[in-house]
């Protein structure tokens, strides 16, 4: 073990993936804990290489940029054996991976392989003396902040959420060192054959649904024509999101993004109203952390009550009719 | 034991109850299954009636001993095999752990083909198991399927579904399967099975049992620790409105407009 050696952070990038903003946020990241700690910051790029990309990942701060060229897409397999052998080489303290699925599934190969604690989505990472590297993550569906530390272990891993940290120049003191190699051919041995392909409806651009501060949420119970109607034209008039409970989801009422639940989005507003949401599970963990929730059902025994500051035992439709 | 027909393995991680269904007991049991599992065995046992039985369905739970309920039910629902995965000395097991344990329990089961675990699980939502389990198994593939339509006598055959395209792809054996699609509602089971399922015997895999370094698991063999947990969410009022419709529509009015141009909201 060198002790002089300077210590480092290893940024791995998505394999075959352009140069982007996710990697510019977690590479100013971990330049923020470099600068404190006097780590050097290297990064672990196999995407297209041109002079602005050198320029933008040299503003960022980048010490060492490792970069491997290919012919050809490289996969999975192939792309944890490269950088298991870089981070052999560098041996670095932290390894920071996106928190794209190609990203996750990488970091936790590695995590395996090195045997070394993973913590994933990271929405802050720091450093306390005398306790090392501190990560921080929300878990269930969102509705908690986790506090994780490395333990037992010489390298820490993390993969960082996208959209969490903030891109800015850092002024250079020494020259960002380059570093190219070539990627080998990877091997055609096919584990995997496509038998069939069919295109999936392309998604309209996206709804902001975080963006509202109120939301309008149709259940099962507010699913009629009529409802939807006049909750629409309710939402027009506050200013609101309307999204939907999977079930409606699924019947077609509402787009997939308007999905909130477990298996959609999870959303914080300052007001979520339910019109007739019966608040299974899977739609509450979504809406757990608005501020104020009002529950809307005819069903006295809906568990959205549980979570409701305001109960109201009615018929959404009556509800809706006396609005408008 | 079941030593003929290969073997699928599908990983159940026991949930605390109360995370999943916070206001109501499920008959009093404290863990049920992931419901990304609870999905994957039921289309696993779907395929078993199809099949003609050409594999064993091995469901292993890594956990407490009371977690022994969630193999009864997966039994009940048309398992093979259930197995316990469980010692003091597992506690605390992070991933890197975790992952250790589960592949001694796979090797000392034997001829598993197929290694099926959730995407997620609902807790920690990590999603790390599945490719930590397929490093130390050596497996030379890991799959995202949405669902799995036919296990043959070397390969499977699923359906993935990525937001822009729906694909059907065929997979070699030995593979880890991340099973993507979950299913919040347990399934009415008939009497009859439950019965059956109470007479079968669970195995027992333990550090004495399974051939397994005690450094490298519980807290001793985890590399990342939980130092803290706070929740995000606030406490609800809880504030009935009873009476007629008009009081509804006053408290509900009165809401919209605080809400309007307000960036804190200030009540109570």
């Amino acid at each position: 073990m060198d002790d002089c050696r300077i210590k480092e952070i290893f940024v791995v990038c998505d394999r075959s993936t352009e140069m982007n903003n996710h990697m510019m946020e977690i590479i100013c990241k971990a330049k923020t804990i470099a600068l404190e700690r006097e780590y050097l910051v290297s990064v672990f790029y196999t995407g297209k290489i041109s002079p602005d990309t050198l320029k933008g990942f040299s503003q960022c701060g980048v010490d060492i940029l490792i970069c491997g060229t290919s012919s050809s897409y490289i996969g999975m397999w192939q792309y944890s054996d490269l950088v298991t052998r870089w981070i052999k080489k560098r041996k670095p303290e932290l390894v920071l991976f996106q928190s794209s699925e190609c990203g996750k599934d990488i970091a936790a190969i590695i995590s395996t392989r090195f045997e070394s604690g993973l913590t994933a989505d990271c929405i802050d990472i720091s450093y306390e003396e005398g306790e090392g590297f501190r990560f921080v993550r929300a878990a269930i569906c969102d509705s908690v902040i986790a506090q994780i530390h490395g333990m037992n272990c010489n390298m820490n891993i993390g993969t960082v959420k996208e959209g969490v940290f903030e891109i800015c120049k850092v002024d250079r003191k020494s020259e960002m060192q380059l570093i190219t190699f070539q990627v080998e051919e990877g091997s055609l041995d096919e584990k995997e054959i496509c038998l069939d392909v069919s295109k999936v409806e392309q998604m309209k651009s996206e709804i902001n649904i975080n963006g509202y501060s109120t939301v309008f949420c149709i259940g099962r119970g507010a699913s009629s024509l009529e409802c939807v109607e006049r909750i629409f034209a309710l939402a027009r008039k506050y200013d609101a999101c309307v999204v939907g409970t999977r079930p409606v989801i699924e019947e077609g009422i509402l787009e997939k993004e308007r999905q909130v639940g477990q298996s959609g989005r999870s959303i914080a507003p300052q007001l979520y109203i339910g019109f007739g949401v019966f608040g299974a599970s899977q739609h509450v963990v979504g809406i757990r952390n608005a501020k104020k929730i009002i529950a809307i059902n005819k069903d006295p025994k809906a568990p959205i009550f549980d979570y409701a500051d305001y109960s109201m035992v009615a018929d959404a439709k009556d509800i809706l009719d006396a609005l408008l | 034991m079941e030593n003929e027909r290969k073997r699928v393995v599908l990983c159940i991680k026991p949930v605390k109850t109360e995370i999943l269904f916070q206001h109501r007991g499920e008959d009093g049991e404290p863990f049920q299954m992931n419901p990304y599992e609870l999905k994957a065995l039921e289309n696993l046992v779907e395929l078993k009636k199809k099949e003609e039985e050409n594999f064993c369905l091995t469901c292993i739970c890594m956990g407490d001993r009371k977690a022994e309920s969630i193999l009864r039910r997966s039994l009940a629902m048309g398992a093979d095999e259930g197995v316990l995965v469980s010692d003091s000395i597992f506690a605390g097991s992070d991933t890197v752990a975790t992952t250790y344990i589960l592949q001694k329990a796979v090797e000392k089961l034997g001829n598993v083909k197929m290694v099926v675990c959730g995407v997620k699980t609902i807790d920690g939502e990590t999603g790390q198991v599945p490719l930590g389990i397929c490093e130390r198994l050596r497996f030379p593939s890991a799959i995202n399927a949405n669902e799995i339509l036919k296990i043959k006598d070397k390969s499977v055959i699923y359906k993935y579904q990525d937001g822009k395209e729906k694909k059907t792809m065929e997979s070699k054996f030995p593979v880890v399967v991340k099973y993507r699609d979950f299913k919040m509602d347990l399934p009415m089971l008939p009497l009859v099975a439950i019965k059956k399922a109470k007479k079968k015997e669970i195995l027992l895999l333990d550090s004495k049992n399974m051939d397994i370094d005690p450094k490298k698991c519980g807290i001793k063999g985890s590399k990342t620790k939980v130092t803290e947990i706070r929740t995000k969410y606030k406490k609800k009022e809880k504030i009935k409105i009873q009476g007629n419709i008009q009081e509804m529509i006053g408290v509900i009015v009165n809401q919209l407009s605080e809400g309007e141009g307000k960036r804190e909201e200030s009540f109570g």
